[in-house]
């Protein structure tokens, strides 16, 4: 569904040039769910914003359902890749209803907008279909986080990448999040890509999980793997480490 | 039931007991807080409970800093020798800042963007320690090497948006140091950190927590962090302390509730096809007897 090959990106030049992304590759399959962990700093938001078009300076292939995706996207283009932010409060506008900003992606895709479209974008990640005439601010953090994600699928995307979904969110408000996305994965054949700090939430979520430092994929471990710790390089060890402590009892 | 696992060796820092507070005067107005009790010694204690227990309130409550139509009420709320219910608002000046301090959740916020970080700690020095001059710019610079702030000359003309996360959340600490507090309330000082800058965070509160003598509330949602870093836990919901224990002890918690956020965590050392959903039971949010909180 993803093939990324030898993905590249950079800002500035001579002396401030920085490479978020320094020649990075993976795919991942239909269906599946892709993990990604590592530091902040060490380009998981980079790569997503690459693979979703936000960021267009990049070099490399991306290819999103077996079509090359270019730099720019355009039009239907837009579509096939959708994504859902960390912080739910800052990608809905505050004076803006839900239902305006469930309208906008298909006011911009000149797709059809009605109240029975939106009421259904609302039920289908659990919400009352009442929701469309509240704003932002009305709603709990895990509420607007559904709004985010009904906004995501609203255009019928085939891939969503998840940038820290569940981190702004309560720990029993996480597990109602995650079950819904893997309902919606089942019941709509969605790809998900998802980054996350925290290792429990990858491996819960993901087949396979690749653990990024300094722009590159140091490697790829499947989710069994991680629960067992079987890691190659000192870093991963590092990582399962810290994360493990949390867990001791 | 709240005290049974204290070790006191001093009288504490503070003492709460039956802290309430409502917004709004009719019947179905909000009760924020609901007799609330507990002791601060020098100690780490651990406020956990999910978005809209009240732990924010609680802080909040402490420190006097609560909008108007908040109608607070305790049978006591003693800070050292100082009753706070009575403290006017003169007096809460004197204590907050210099002998109470709050570390917020986001440095980007809390942070003045249009001034220079060594004048904006500096304005605490000179408040709280009467510096001026030469003497306040050295006792800026011990500050932000007391927080391991590396380069401290080359940061001390930066703005807030030139450091990192990290680094503004240690440059809130350094200024909140300067005034030598007693007691240092931070409100989810880690959950906009990344995991790595979070544990250095960590150990500096720590080391300045026994190094100082401080008693630090620590109002976190994240259980795995509290926890591994408090002495004592009190586990929130909806106003109310619903269960007091040793930090270590969290995986026993009695009350359903505990268990139920327990069990939502995902786990690396067990797989699950689908994560386990809270149901709550109306019982929780009934009004614990407040002879029975103590």
């Amino acid at each position: 569904m993803i093939d990324v090959q030898s993905l590249e990106l950079s800002f500035g030049r001579g002396h401030h040039r920085v490479q978020p992304l320094a020649g990075l590759s993976f795919s991942v399959a239909e269906g599946e769910t892709y993990g990604i962990v590592g530091e902040s700093g060490c380009g998981k938001s980079s790569l997503l914003r690459c693979v979703g078009g936000l960021e267009t300076a990049w070099t490399g292939k991306v290819e999103i359902a077996g079509r090359p995706a270019p730099q720019v996207r355009k039009g239907a283009d837009c579509r096939t890749v959708q994504m859902v932010f960390q912080d739910p409060y800052g990608t809905l506008h505050p004076r803006h209803t839900i239902g305006l900003a469930l309208s906008e992606p298909l006011r911009a895709q000149r797709m059809e907008r009605s109240t029975g479209k939106i009421a259904d974008a609302l039920r289908a990640v659990g919400l009352n279909p009442s929701f469309a005439e509240r704003f932002p601010h009305q709603l709990s953090g895990g509420q607007r986080q559904r709004v985010a994600i009904a906004r995501a699928l609203i255009l019928e995307p085939k891939v969503v990448l998840l940038d820290e979904p569940t981190s702004a969110l309560d720990v029993s408000v996480q597990a109602e999040i995650l079950n819904l996305l893997a309902d919606l994965r089942a019941k709509m054949g969605l790809t998900y890509v998802l980054v996350s700090h925290d290792l429990a939430v990858v491996a819960h979520m993901c087949s396979r999980v690749a653990v990024m430092q300094s722009g590159k994929v140091l490697e790829e471990l499947t989710a069994t793997d991680l629960r067992h710790g079987r890691a190659t390089h000192d870093y991963t060890f590092e990582l399962i480490a810290s994360s493990k402590l949390d867990i001791a009892a | 039931m709240l005290n049974h696992n204290v070790t006191h060796v001093t009288t504490p820092l503070l003492q709460v007991r039956n802290l309430s507070v409502r917004f709004g005067q009719s019947p179905d107005a909000t009760r924020a807080l609901r007799n609330v009790s507990f002791d601060l010694s020098r100690e780490k204690l651990g406020i956990v409970g999910e978005s809209g227990s009240g732990k924010s309130t609680l802080g909040r409550a402490i420190l006097k800093l609560l909008p108007s139509v908040a109608e607070t009420s305790a049978d006591a709320l003693q800070f050292e020798t100082m009753d706070l219910r009575n403290a006017s608002e003169r007096d809460m000046l004197t204590i907050r800042g210099s002998r109470i301090s709050m570390i917020m959740q986001d440095p980007k916020y809390a942070l003045d963007p249009t001034m220079r970080i060594g004048d904006q700690i500096g304005e605490s020095v000179s408040l709280h320690l009467k510096l001026r001059g030469s003497a306040r710019r050295k006792k800026v610079l011990e500050l932000l090497e007391s927080v391991e702030i590396r380069g401290v000359e080359r940061v001390y003309d930066l703005y807030p948006h030139q450091v990192s996360g990290g680094m503004g959340q240690r440059i809130m600490i350094a200024s909140t140091l300067a005034a030598n507090p007693k007691i240092i309330i931070a409100d989810e000082p880690t959950s906009a950190l990344d995991v790595t800058v979070r544990r250095k965070l960590l150990e500096l509160l720590d080391r300045l927590v026994s190094s100082h003598g401080i008693g630090l509330i620590f109002i976190t949602h994240d259980l795995n962090l509290a926890q591994d870093f408090c002495d004592r836990l009190l586990i929130m919901y909806s106003g109310q302390i619903v269960e007091s224990l040793v930090a270590k002890e969290l995986r026993q918690a009695r009350h359903p509730y505990t268990q139920g956020l327990l069990a939502s965590l995902p786990r690396l050392d067990l797989e699950l096809p689908r994560l386990p959903v809270m149901t709550r039971d109306p019982a929780w949010a009934i009004d614990i007897p407040s002879e029975a909180a103590r």
